[in-house]
Formats: structure tokens, sequence, C-alpha cells
């Protein structure tokens, strides 16, 4: 199980969370305010952080700033309805999945699933073949597989796939796809992002109706997501 | 008149000829042309119809140019009389009592037509002035009455009052609310006459004296003074109307508060009432409630849970609306996708619903906030199933309509009554509410106009043919396209 630090100036959601994570096996550390969760992310070394963004004093976009300076940590950012513009900042300066409060348990929990098996994938980045269900990358010969079958991609397609498949697991914002792959200029041109994750799905996806490696983050952004384990 | 003319020249004249000294000069021309064409005439024109002529001729710059002008012509006239058409001729005899008697008769005579034209002439020219200060003041009026803020009106006042009056400028002076008004000149630059409204005095309207210290006389300040009258008039109703807005203002306000007020405390109370009791008796150590049960107990709170979390969400955004502090951070969007995604939670929230949609996949984009438009569709969905009678079709359709997207929401349900079809948009105004239906806070219609308007768009219901509510609203179409990117390849 894991060590969880879990960042909210309230103390009834900090009693819940500490409660229930806990009673899951999770270690579970608290922290009521910005500065405190810096510190605790330093010294104790959580390996995933739940982070309220409405904190007051150094503010939750505050956090996720400072720790992704040093730290790969995954953060889960949890929000209220009507901040979708803090949503989409903290995604874009690192953050890597978000939760709108209130939130079903069950949800967190399935949050915490992912956000602990995309950073063991993420620990293993690194290596120049990376194998995501069925996929193959093969980055050193730039070469992709589905079910053993070679993929011919376009470079945009593969740079879209190795952008996508090096943050497996983290919801990426259409701004920061758009801006990394065609430049500051075209941060808005959803429409154009969405032709081409179109055509790579019909590449990868084993059902490009019904995608389970591209996920739509609808209104936010895409998220590569590993296959599930058989259960 | 089809003769050619000339305007300059006609211009130019007309004024030459509006100068007193002028008039005098025509005056006196016109009887010594007379006199000369009469002279040359002489075998016909005898001494009666001589004085006839010349009478006609004083009396014509009298009714023309006034009295100053015929005196001066009926004086040369009746010199003009004795000397070339009485006896002896050529020359002048008063020596006789009756040619002296003649020329004094035509003299008193040339006079009295003089002096009778010239009034009738300052009488219509008098008619004429007032006249068109009447016109003039009615057009005022006209515009005055047009007016509704308090502000605009004294621009149209400086603006209208030199075209009353001759007056070299004009400005009206409000106090404001509570203020004492603004004092009259006393160095006589200035003609101050006060305005008044509700008995008070508010305000001064000024016009600049053309002499300083000379004041107007008393017809032009009887004029000033009407158009102050009608300006108080106009101040007066427009104040009142103002006053009768704030009213009307602060009812409405005390209607929605206490409106907001019932709502919190049954709206909201109702779900809490509900957890509280739930969560209670879960652990009330007296009961032993089976594994089901507590499920069952459990689920209701979750689903409590929910629609206060809407509640609190509503309110929120509704003032959000409200305060115009709409978040908006707007980029290009594909209908087609979020119709998709919104029509795809429905279905597995409603799994009995039966959901038809009728996008085209060529629909230009819109620049939107995706999560506001989303909230729209997704509000329009739910009451759609929510009021539409389980298992009945909805339909989800797209379209391009000149410069904006149209999307409807087509259901079978009970429709909105005519009555309402207005009024369902605004806040707390709900259609009769089917009983599976009394947890909509009445505000979910007025966030969906709120939030469509903001984006530029429209929303409104109509009928639907065949029975049941199409609720539809428009996007425009974001002005620059972008055109799909070109195949690479691979």
């Amino acid at each position: 199980m894991a060590r969880i630090l879990v960042v909210d100036d309230e103390p009834q959601i900090r009693r819940m969370l500490q409660t229930v994570l806990s009673a899951y096996g999770h270690t579970v550390a608290i922290a009521p305010d910005g500065a405190a969760a810096v510190a605790q992310a330093a010294n104790w070394q959580p390996e995933v952080m739940i982070l309220d963004l409405g904190l007051p004093q150094l503010d939750g976009l505050e956090v996720v700033r400072q720790v992704r300076s040093w730290s790969r940590v995954p953060i889960i950012v949890l929000t209220v309805r009507g901040a979708e513009q803090d949503k989409v900042a903290a995604l874009d300066l690192g953050a890597d999945d978000y939760l709108t409060k209130p939130f079903g348990m069950d949800e967190l929990l399935a949050r915490l699933r992912v956000a602990l098996r995309n950073a063991a994938w993420r620990q293993g980045a690194d290596e120049p073949v990376v194998v995501f269900g069925p996929l193959c990358i093969d980055r050193a010969r730039r070469r992709v597989a589905l079910a053993g079958q070679e993929v011919r991609l376009t470079p945009t397609e593969y740079q879209l796939l190795t952008l996508l498949a090096a943050s497996a697991g983290k919801v990426l914002t259409h701004q920061h796809i758009l801006t990394t792959i065609w430049g500051p200029g075209a941060a808005d041109d959803v429409p154009t992002l969405r032709v081409f994750i179109t055509q790579l799905r019909k590449k990868i996806e084993p059902n490009p109706a019904q995608p389970i490696l591209i996920r739509n983050e609808p209104g936010i952004g895409y998220r590569f997501q590993a296959p599930l384990d058989p259960p | 008149m089809a003769i050619p003319r000339l305007p300059a020249f006609e211009r130019a004249v007309a004024s030459m000829v509006r100068t007193p000294l002028a008039q005098v000069v025509l005056s006196v021309a016109a009887i010594g042309l007379i006199t000369i064409l009469m002279l040359q005439q002489q075998d016909v024109i005898h001494s009666a119809t001589a004085a006839l002529i010349y009478m006609l001729v004083v009396l014509l710059s009298a009714m023309r140019f006034g009295l100053h002008a015929s005196l001066p012509g009926a004086l040369l006239a009746s010199l003009a009389f004795s000397y070339f058409f009485v006896p002896p001729y050529g020359g002048f005899a008063l020596t006789s009592l009756e040619s002296a008697v003649r020329l004094g008769f035509f003299l008193s005579v040339a006079l009295l037509v003089s002096g009778l034209a010239s009034a009738a002439r300052r009488q219509a020219l008098i008619a004429e002035r007032r006249t068109s200060e009447l016109s003039a003041l009615y057009q005022l009026s006209q515009a005055l009455s047009a007016e509704l803020t308090q502000e605009r009106i004294p621009p149209i006042v400086a603006q209208m009052t030199p075209q009353i009056l001759a007056v070299p400028s004009c400005q009206v002076l409000l106090a404001e609310a509570g203020d004492a008004p603004p004092p009259l000149d006393r160095a006589g630059e200035y003609e101050d006459v006060p305005l008044y409204a509700e008995q008070r005095q508010i305000g001064v309207l000024r016009v600049r004296r053309p002499v300083t210290g000379v004041p107007y006389n008393a017809s032009e300040h009887e004029l000033l003074a009407t158009i102050a009258a009608q300006v108080s008039l106009v101040l007066e109703r427009v104040r009142l109307s103002e006053m009768a807005g704030q009213a009307r203002a602060l009812a409405e306000s005390d209607r929605l508060k206490s409106t907001l007020l019932s709502l919190v405390s049954h709206d909201l109370r109702t779900p809490l009432a509900v957890i509280k009791g739930l969560a209670t008796s879960l652990l009330d150590p007296a009961v032993l409630w089976s594994d089901a049960q507590r499920r069952e107990l459990l689920d209701t709170i979750s689903v409590e849970t929910d629609r206060l979390n809407r509640i609190v969400g509503d309110l929120l955004e509704m003032s959000q609306i409200e305060a115009g502090a709409i978040p908006q951070s707007r980029s290009l969007h594909d209908l087609d996708e979020l119709i998709g995604t919104v029509a795809g939670e429905l279905a597995t929230r409603h799994p009995g619903t039966q959901l038809i949609l009728a996008v085209p996949d060529d629909l230009p984009w819109v620049r939107i906030s995706y999560g506001q438009i989303e909230h729209v569709l997704r509000n329009l969905l739910e009451n759609a199933a929510a009021y539409a009678p389980v298992g009945s079709l909805i339909e989800v359709a797209a379209q391009v309509e000149g410069q904006q997207i149209r999307v409807e929401v087509r259901d079978r349900g009970p429709g909105v009554p005519d009555a309402l079809r207005e009024r369902i948009f605004e806040k707390f105004v709900r259609a009769a509410a089917a009983e599976r239906h009394a947890a909509g806070t009445g505000l979910g219609l007025a966030i969906c106009k709120g939030l469509v308007e903001a984006h530029g768009g429209a929303i409104w219901v109509e009928a639907r043919p065949g029975g049941g509510a199409v609720f539809a609203f428009t996007l425009p179409v974001a002005s620059r396209q972008i055109t799909p990117p070109r195949a690479e390849i691979a």
C-alpha cells in the first residue's frame, strides 16, 4: 500500500480522507495548508499527493508549481464546480489528475490506483521500449507496433503518441499538447488536435470508436491510459 | 416655376434688401421710377390715375418693408404728384387753396395707407415668429418626451433652445440629488431661469446674454420661461419615473429574496433532513440493520447529497451570472463532440431513456467555454428526461443557420404552456412539476439562459408539433475556422 499526503484546509475532509484511506491500508499524512504541504512533500516523500486547490495563503496552484520543481510525485487536485480554470491551470502546471468536490470515495480510490500504476510506468519511461498492453513503442527505432503488427505513423502522430505515452495516466490539457507539438500559436486549435487524435486512434486503438488507450477528458484534454490489468 | 434661378444672387439681394437703409432707398427709387414711367405716358395718365398708382406703390413698399421705408416714399410721392400731375404741370402752385388741400389730402392718405399696411405687416411678422416659436417649442417637447433619463435632457435643451430664441449659448445646470440648486448668476453675464420639480428648485436654465448686463426683453424672457417650464415638467416626469423604477426594482429584489429564503429553507433543508435522519438511524445501536437495508439507506444518503450539491452549485452559478462574473476561458470546440459526450452521460444516468442524435459531422467550430455549454445541454437533456414519459424518444439535433449553430432538444413531454414560454427562463419559475421532478431549484433554465447569452447566443422554447417541447439555443459560429490539417504521409 502507498504513502499518501492529504492537503486540505477543511478538518472534516482531512478526517474523512484519513479514516477512509487508512481503512484501505494506505499510510496517510495530512497537511492543513500550502507551506506544510510543500514541507511534507519534501521530507516525507509521499507516493501520491491529494491536494485541495482552494487553500488559504500559499494556494494550491503554487504548491503544484513548487513541488513540481523537484518532484514527479503524482498529484491529484481537488476542485469545486465552477473553478474550471484553476483545474486546467493545475494540470498545465503538472498536476496529474483532478476530482470535483463532492466526489464518491470509489472515484477517489480509482484515481489513486491509476496514479500509482502510472507512476510505476513512468519509472520505466526512460527505457527505449515501452509496452502498454497490446501497444509497443520502440523509441530507439521510432517504431510502433500493435499486437505485434507494425503501425505506420506520420511524424506528427508519432510525436503525439510519445508525448501522451510519456505522461501515461496523466491528464494532458488541450493547450499543453497543442503548444508542445504545434507551438504556442496553436494553443487554441482544439479541432486540429482532435483530427490528429482521431487519426491516431484509428491506427493504435483496438476499437477506435471506444478508445481504451487515449481517453477523452471532455473539455479538458486527453489521458493516455495503460489498459487495466485483468482483475 | 420652371425658370432657372440663381440662388447665390438671390440670397445676396435678399440679404441686402433686409437692411433698413436699402429699403428706404428701394422705396424712394420705386417712386422715382414710376414717376418717370408715368411722365413718358402723360397723354393717358391723368391726375386721378397717377394718384392711384402712387398710392399703390406706397402701399406695396409699406407692406414689403415697413413704415420706415414707406414714409419717405409717401413724402416723395406727394411732392412728385403735386409737381408733375397737378396743374400747373411742372411746378408747385400752392397759391390756390384747392391745390394746397389736394396736396395735404394726398399726403394724409399716403401716410394713412403706409401706417395701415405696415401695421398689417408687423402683425404678420409677429404671427409668423409666434408660429415658428411654437413649432420649435413643440419640437423641443417632442424631443424631450422621448427621453427617460435625466442625463440626456440638458444636451437636448442646450441644442434646441438656440433654434427657438437667438441666444449665443444655453446650458442646463442640475443639482445632484440632495444638493442645493446651483446659484443664479448675479453678474449679468447670463439670463438665469430657475427649473422646478416637485415644488423644489432643482436647477437653472442658463442662457448667455448677447451683451453682458442687458437682459432679454419681456417677450424673449417669456419665451425662456416657457422653455424652462417645459424642461421642468419633463425633469419632474423623468424623476418620478426613475423613482418608480427603483421602487419596482426594490420590490422585485424583495420578492427574489423571499423566494430565495423559502428555497434555502425548503429545498436545502429537505435533503439535509433526509441525510441527517438516515445517518443517525445507521448510528443507532438499538437497530440491527440488514446489509440490504443498510445499503439502501446509504444509497439514499448519497442521492440526497448529490441533490444538495446540485442546489448549491446552481445558486453559485446563478449568483455569478447575475454579478456578470462568469469565467470566460474559451477555445474552439466542436459541438459534435460535446453533444456526443453529454448524450452518452445521460444514457448512463437514465438507462430507460431513448436518445436520437441528428448532428452533422461537418458543423463549423464554435468558440465556447466547454464546461458552460456542456452544462446548458446537460440541463436541457435532464429536463427532457425528467418531464417526458418513460421510454419516449428524446431527440438532439444541431444545424447551421447562417452565422449561428442551432441546437434543439425535442421531447414528448407535456410541453410548456403558452403563458409560461417567455417566463420559464426566469429565476424560480417552473412548469407544473411532474411528481418525480419536484427536486428542481427553478434555476436551471435561468442559468442556461445566462450562459448561452454570455456566449452571444439565444435560448427559447417552442411547442413541438404532435406534442411536447422543443428547447432550442443558438451559438455564433466562430469567426476563425480551422481547415482540417492535411493528411501526412506515414
